[in-house]
């Protein structure tokens, strides 16, 4: 099979998922409650049966399952994903995601490059020092990385953070971590950029941060002002996404160490060797640009896996992304949410993983599809 | 792996048994696999910290009840009904052992000097208003001492009283010949507390204190009268106690006396109205206002009720409050002349008319005094005083509501309410102990949790609790997963088809959100999380299943089976899955920790475990709220779960690596 043929196939096959995706999701949250009883909420004005029964009827919660999906797959379509009953006035849960998206994109990202820049090198020496005590110290860390409950070491590290912070303030070194919550451009009265007049916010708070210049300040004082909140955004979004990283860093590390020790036994790396060239050309001109390639992609895949770990992260530092809405929206019977959050979910889970795979096969032509 | 397949058999033999097709002869080969295997993970220093750290902790979880100190589930009395058991969750503190000890007995004797011919009746009063509580004593030689205390208040030094002579009241009225007995309270409203005692004549005599508590100006005794004008006057010996009975800021008079007779004054109207009265007859439970007392009796061998003969002589009322006055229960004890006592905690009261309801038939309305022994014509004198506990750390109740939560906002302050107890008996002799609170020596390793729960049991406990989730989620994901995925794999076609676009829509989902939203579906109980996580675990299994019948079903053997004439369902199940099970189980090792993890992580934001069971995510999750203050709340059950979780993952590194030929040279 060739590859085109291979591409075309997965993205057939895409279909039957998305269907069955939609399917699941619309089960489970209809498994949840009465859709009525959620939005009508606890309020003391009691609905009577007979508002029930007709506003079942408007909804067509009436008709048979069948026809629900049918009529849930075409809004669909339409990029209706319902609303969000536990925001207070509901919002479109399509217009949620794209609020809270950006935050944990920006999390997942900025952990996505921790654990890079962290587990690749870790990998690479974890190779080179194979059985050697490198070796064992950073398997022991890629091993309590991958066995660590996330929100755990969420809040083992707000306490240590708060007792560093003791100590800083009592050392008076004249720095903490912040206990505020991030300082958006709301908190200044003039938002008008100097570079690009208003810049509109992206809702990525680094950069938002960073392009602030707001322009009602002397020149210096402007670009102070964004840069301090850039610091401000930075040391918010480190423990978490630290915390975010742990997992994929130990992933890439085992990933690198694997793929290094494999490529080491190459016939074309013993060639090198005999042609006398220095052990450190060998790994890093030879063997590591063929080692990192899976561990490349791999990193793709893991920023969709990451969104697991949003969930429990956002959690444990109430962060403003998708995961903690995701959790509140359980607690709230609200259905459109869990409904449109699983979706979102899976399709960027499936996505990338295609991603992956496809990514895969185009870099190492080696692989064979039957 | 395996090279070459020898048959010796005839297959077309019918007299063979169908066991000689059976798995065992390609698993010859495979068992020599198996034991290069192991001689190979035996070597590997990962793999057997691994192991051995989970025997320990399967070891831990299995000894459970011989290892911990409280648990699994332990049971306390339901503070308003009595007599309902809560079941607690595992760990949770002991609410009925540990909890009031009395002191030591303390001879005052030498004290009090009062002369061994003498009997007394006793109340305790602050006379000077120096906040310690002073004693007043009526003697039957119509005497009226003042015990002064010049002692501390701290309980574990005890008060100490000495014979006042500073103090003087005017005489006693000489109607009365025998027993004075005092009682002492603000009786005219002036703040300033004032005196009343009962003679043997069956009067009632008060005497006013016009000055300060430091320089009293008594008025002389006179004759008390109630609301008719007519004296109080009774057939023997009168007991009067000052008391606010109705809780109306304004003391109200109890008088007992010789014929069982129980009085009622209620101060209304600037003068003391008979509200009501209960006469105890022996074997005559009365009906008061529609309800039963029967105050005389005993609780049997079998713990019921009989009624038995009361002594004879004159009845003595001591109302203490064991219960805050915002609960607005007196709790009285009766005191006979034959040295009978009853004790009664009051479990109602109606304001208007004002009674105590006595329920007897409840076990805690009962209280048991460990050191007083009934004797004749003895009295004894119940005080209490407060400690405040909630600085302490100390999480405590008792039976017998001697602790009280007062609720202020979130900072909730728990005062509890002990006794002292100051004892009078025949032959001068006066006893003095008092309560105080006893840890019962059990060690909490971990500490305790905001609940007052041992944090080192609840840990044991919830870690038997996660690994049988987590061996019993693997297994039935492993068995549904298998017989899928063989049918899928065996059958091949369509079916396969079906079934493995059913496994991609499990698998386009991450594991934990897909868990959550059926955890959410299905509603918030351990039984509906380990469905979820089956749910997410079987197409994993469902996959190598098929993946191992595909490869296995083109083998000879099978073949051979089919030829023989063997059916569908017996080729797979006795032939193809015994050897495809080996990678199975392998994999399955591999994911009790990830099964662990995500059910631990499905705890803490709320699914699965209820707030209080002994579940290491919904331990974290309960000490959320303290855990910057108080780490070892979330250490600990983290601590755990990262423990299993290695100790899994160990196991799975040593397997994978010993399985991975490229590896092993």
């Amino acid at each position: 099979m060739k590859y085109k043929e291979y591409v075309v196939k997965r993205l057939i096959l895409l279909i039957p998922v998305m269907f069955g995706v939609s399917l699941l999701s619309f089960v489970l949250s209809n498994a949840v409650g009465d859709p009525i009883a959620s939005y009508v909420g606890q309020s003391d004005d009691k609905i009577s049966e007979e508002r029930m029964a007709q506003l079942r009827h408007q909804l067509g919660l009436d008709q048979p399952w069948y026809v629900q999906y049918s009529r849930y797959l075409g809004r669909l379509l339409q990029g209706d994903l319902g609303e969000s009953a536990s925001y207070n006035p509901p919002l479109p849960v399509l217009e949620v995601i794209v609020i809270r998206f950006p935050a944990t994109a920006e999390l997942s990202v900025f952990s996505l490059i921790i654990a890079i820049l962290v587990g690749i090198p870790l990998g690479i020496i974890s190779a080179i020092k194979k059985d050697k005590v490198p070796d064992h110290m950073s398997r022991i860390a890629a091993l309590s990385g991958v066995s660590m409950p996330i929100f755990w070491l969420g809040l083992m590290l707000q306490v240590v953070l708060f007792n560093v912070n003791n100590v800083l303030d009592n050392s008076a070194i004249g720095f903490q971590f912040p206990y505020h919550e991030r300082w958006t451009r709301n908190d200044y009265p003039q938002p008008t950029s100097i570079l690009f007049g208003m810049v509109p916010a992206s809702g990525f708070m680094l950069l938002d941060s960073i392009l602030f210049l707001p322009a009602d300040f002397p020149i210096l004082d402007s670009v102070n002002t964004s840069f301090l909140m850039f610091i401000d955004v930075l040391l918010h979004l480190f423990p978490p996404a630290f915390c975010l990283s742990w997992l994929q860093m130990a992933l890439f590390t085992r990933m690198t160490r694997m793929s290094m020790l494999e490529t080491m036994r190459q016939d074309y790396i013993l060639l090198a060797k005999s042609k006398g060239l220095t052990e450190r050309i060998i790994i890093y001109r030879h063997a590591l640009r063929n080692a990192i390639i899976p561990t490349l992609t791999v990193a793709g895949l893991s920023l969709a896996g990451l969104l697991t770990g949003t969930v429990l992260t956002e959690t444990v530092f109430s962060w403003p992304g998708l995961g903690r809405w995701a959790v509140n929206a359980v607690a709230n019977l609200d259905l459109a949410a869990i409904q449109g959050f699983v979706l979102v979910a899976a399709i960027l889970y499936v996505l990338s993983n295609l991603g992956v795979d496809l990514l895969y096969g185009f870099i190492d032509p080696r692989i064979r599809y039957d | 792996m395996q090279s070459g397949f020898e048959y010796d058999v005839d297959i077309y033999d019918e007299e063979i048994p169908s066991e000689v097709f059976s798995f065992k002869e390609s698993l010859r080969a495979r068992f020599r696999e198996l034991r290069h295997s192991v001689s190979l993970l035996k070597r590997s220093p990962l793999f057997i910290f691994g192991f051995f750290t989970i025997m320990f902790l399967v070891a831990l979880a299995v000894f459970a009840p011989f290892i911990t100190n409280f648990g699994p589930s332990e049971f306390a009395i339901d503070d308003i009904l009595h007599v309902n058991y809560i079941k607690q969750p595992p760990g949770w503190r002991d609410k009925v052992t540990k909890q009031i000890a009395w002191s030591e007995i303390n001879d005052l004797s030498t004290d009090f000097g009062i002369d061994p011919n003498l009997a007394v009746r006793s109340c305790i009063v602050d006379l000077n208003n120096d906040s310690l509580e002073d004693i007043l004593v009526g003697t039957n030689s119509s005497q009226l001492l003042f015990y002064e205390n010049i002692g501390s208040d701290d309980p574990v030094n005890p008060n100490k009283w000495t014979l006042s002579s500073t103090l003087t009241f005017p005489t006693i009225p000489e109607n009365i010949t025998g027993l004075v007995s005092p009682a002492a309270g603000d009786i005219n409203n002036d703040s300033v507390t004032d005196v009343v005692i009962g003679g043997n004549d069956g009067k009632i005599y008060q005497t006013l204190n016009n000055g300060t508590p430091g320089s009293p100006e008594w008025t002389d005794f006179s004759l008390m009268y109630d609301i008719d004008g007519e004296e109080l006057r009774y057939a023997g010996q009168a007991h009067p106690t000052l008391v606010d009975y109705n809780h109306d800021n304004q003391t109200d008079l109890v008088i007992g006396s010789s014929d069982y007779a129980i009085d009622v004054y209620l101060w209304e109207y600037d003068v003391f109205q008979r509200a009501w009265g209960f006469e105890l007859q022996s074997n005559m439970p009365k009906d008061i206002k529609n309800r039963k007392l029967s105050l005389d009796g005993s609780y049997g061998s079998g713990g019921e009720w009989v009624d038995t003969p009361l002594g004879s002589g004159s009845v003595r009322v001591n109302f203490i409050h064991i219960k805050p006055d915002s609960v607005k229960y007196w709790d009285i004890a009766v005191i006979f002349d034959s040295g009978d006592y009853e004790f009664f905690t009051a479990t109602d009261i109606v304001s208007n008319p004002n009674y105590v309801m006595l329920d007897k038939s409840k076990p805690s309305a009962r209280f048991d005094f460990p050191i007083v022994e009934a004797e004749i014509s003895f009295d004894f004198l119940f005080y209490d005083y407060i400690i405040d506990v909630s600085a302490g750390n100390i999480t405590f109740e008792t039976e017998v509501n001697q602790s009280e939560f007062i609720e202020g906002g979130e900072n909730q302050t728990e005062i509890i309410k002990l006794s002292r107890l100051l004892e009078f008996k025949p032959g001068g002799t006066v006893v003095y102990s008092f309560q105080f609170l006893e840890e019962d020596g059990r060690v909490h390793y971990f500490g305790t949790d905001q609940q007052g729960g041992d944090i080192y049991s609840r840990c044991i406990w919830a870690l038997q609790t996660d690994l049988i989730l987590a061996i019993w989620v693997v297994a039935i994901a492993v068995v549904i997963g298998t017989i899928i995925g063989a049918i899928a794999g065996y059958f091949g076609g369509w079916i396969d088809q079906l079934i493995m676009r059913i496994t991609d829509v499990f698998f386009a989902f991450p594991g934990l959100i897909l868990a959550m939203a059926i955890a959410a579906a299905l509603g918030r109980s351990m039984f509906n999380l380990s469905i979820a996580l089956i749910a997410v675990w079987w197409a994993g299994y469902a996959r190598i299943a098929r993946g191992q019948v595909i490869s296995e079903k083109s083998r000879l053997y099978v073949e051979a089976a089919r030829a023989v004439g063997l059916g569908n369902s017996r080729i797979i199940f006795r032939h193809v899955l015994p050897n495809s099970i080996y990678p199975l189980l392998v994999a399955a090792t591999l994911d009790l920790g990830g099964v662990v993890l995500t059910a631990a992580g499905l705890s803490f934001i709320g699914f699965g475990a209820n707030p209080g069971d002994a579940e290491l995510g919904r331990m974290i999750a309960d000490g959320r709220d303290y855990f910057i203050k108080s780490p070892w709340l979330v250490f600990f059950p983290g601590f755990f779960i990262f423990l299993i979780v290695l100790a899994f993952n160990l196991i799975g590194d040593g397997i994978r690596d010993v399985m991975d030929p490229k590896l092993r040279r």
